[in-house]
């Protein structure tokens, strides 16, 4: 019964590719514009930036959010992530960058592509949205939320090292 | 201890923890944005992102990955913000870098949709050839850096006149 739903996924996975604005992007079939390239990623502009200079950073190959990809693609995603934002500070005059990440739709992910955007920053921007609002949350909401998430945590960090017997 | 995150990893403050580990602490913060809200910092102090080392990048972000997928699974939400505020006026708060993962569910009453700024095609152009040049010639530095790295390790395991080989190589490289 599972063989069937993987070969689904799969499908679905290759559908989504073939229609990825993005990948078409990476392929060169779309036009971007390109700021920075290495083996697994690249950086472009963003064509609605929230500040000039609005870089996305994505892995070349096609996974729909952060948690589908593979630690090493992420993590040169995450070190070109900090190379740009330098460039940034360095050559754009920004003061400071957001960094941001959208998983899921109800998060505001717009592409199948999942991306890091790095967002450079001055003090006169004007740019309002990356400033957290500030609640207060009773002491007992507080704890019940600490001991689930740090429970749930517990347990994926038991299943993440699996014993391969193989 | 001027530092409050300072003070939080090291538990002089004693903070709400989801995760521990040598490097880092992930704890709720006392005024969170959304419930869930979840604040990731390293425990070494660096300002700010660009003071962080490749190894300790890729831990942190790592990290706030796993505990995004948590949150999708403990609390049920139905997507993920992973933001950081790099410098004043990117909102930051604390001269102490940390990485906020924000629960999201439609229709909450976070938002953190943009306005889009649109520029003229010339603009446009200027900062792409800008930004891509300076990316460049931080890679450039970066190899550099790398080679002179291999060279210092490749004199120091050479000896006699050897030694004195690679010192002339050294001195012909501008």
């Amino acid at each position: 019964m599972t063989e069937p739903k993987e070969e689904n996924i799969q499908d679905a996975l290759a559908d989504q590719k073939q229609n990825c604005l993005f990948c078409q992007i990476i392929a060169g079939k779309t036009h971007s514009r390109k700021v920075y390239e290495d083996e697994l990623c690249i950086g472009i502009l963003d064509i609605n930036p929230a500040n000039p200079g609005h870089v996305l950073v994505l892995p070349k190959e096609h996974y729909p959010i952060l948690p589908l990809m593979p630690p090493s693609v992420m993590d040169s995603l995450f070190v070109s992530a900090r190379k740009i934002s330098l460039a940034m500070l360095r050559y754009l005059k920004a003061e400071g960058s957001n960094i941001f990440i959208a998983n899921g739709s109800a998060a505001g992910q717009k592409a199948p592509h999942a991306m890091i955007h790095i967002i450079p920053r001055t003090a006169s921007d004007g740019v309002k949205t990356f400033t957290l609002p500030q609640h207060k949350i009773k002491p007992e909401d507080a704890e019940k939320l600490q001991q689930l998430i740090a429970a749930r945590v517990q347990a994926a960090l038991k299943e993440a090292t699996p014993v391969k017997t193989t | 201890m001027a530092c409050i995150f300072c003070a939080i990893a090291s538990k002089k403050v004693q903070p709400k923890t989801v995760y521990e580990d040598e490097h880092l602490l992930a704890v709720l913060p006392d005024e969170p944005a959304v419930a869930g809200h979840i604040l990731v910092i390293p425990k070494k102090h660096l300002p700010i992102f660009e003071e962080m080392d490749d190894t300790l990048t890729s831990h942190v972000f790592s990290i706030a990955n796993k505990l995004s997928i948590a949150l999708f699974e403990s609390i049920g939400a139905q997507g993920t913000n992973i933001l950081v505020q790099n410098g004043i006026p990117a909102g930051q708060e604390v001269a102490h870098f940390s990485i906020n993962i924000l629960p999201r569910k439609e229709n909450d009453l976070l938002n953190l949709e943009w306005q889009v700024k649109q520029l003229s095609d010339e603009e446009t152009s200027t900062i792409e050839l800008t930004l891509k040049e300076g990316i460049e010639k931080l890679q450039q530095t970066d190899k550099k850096a790398v080679a002179e790295k291999q060279e210092a390790t490749a004199l120091s395991v050479s000896t006699g006149g050897e030694e004195n080989y690679l010192i002339k190589q050294l001195r012909r490289i501008p």
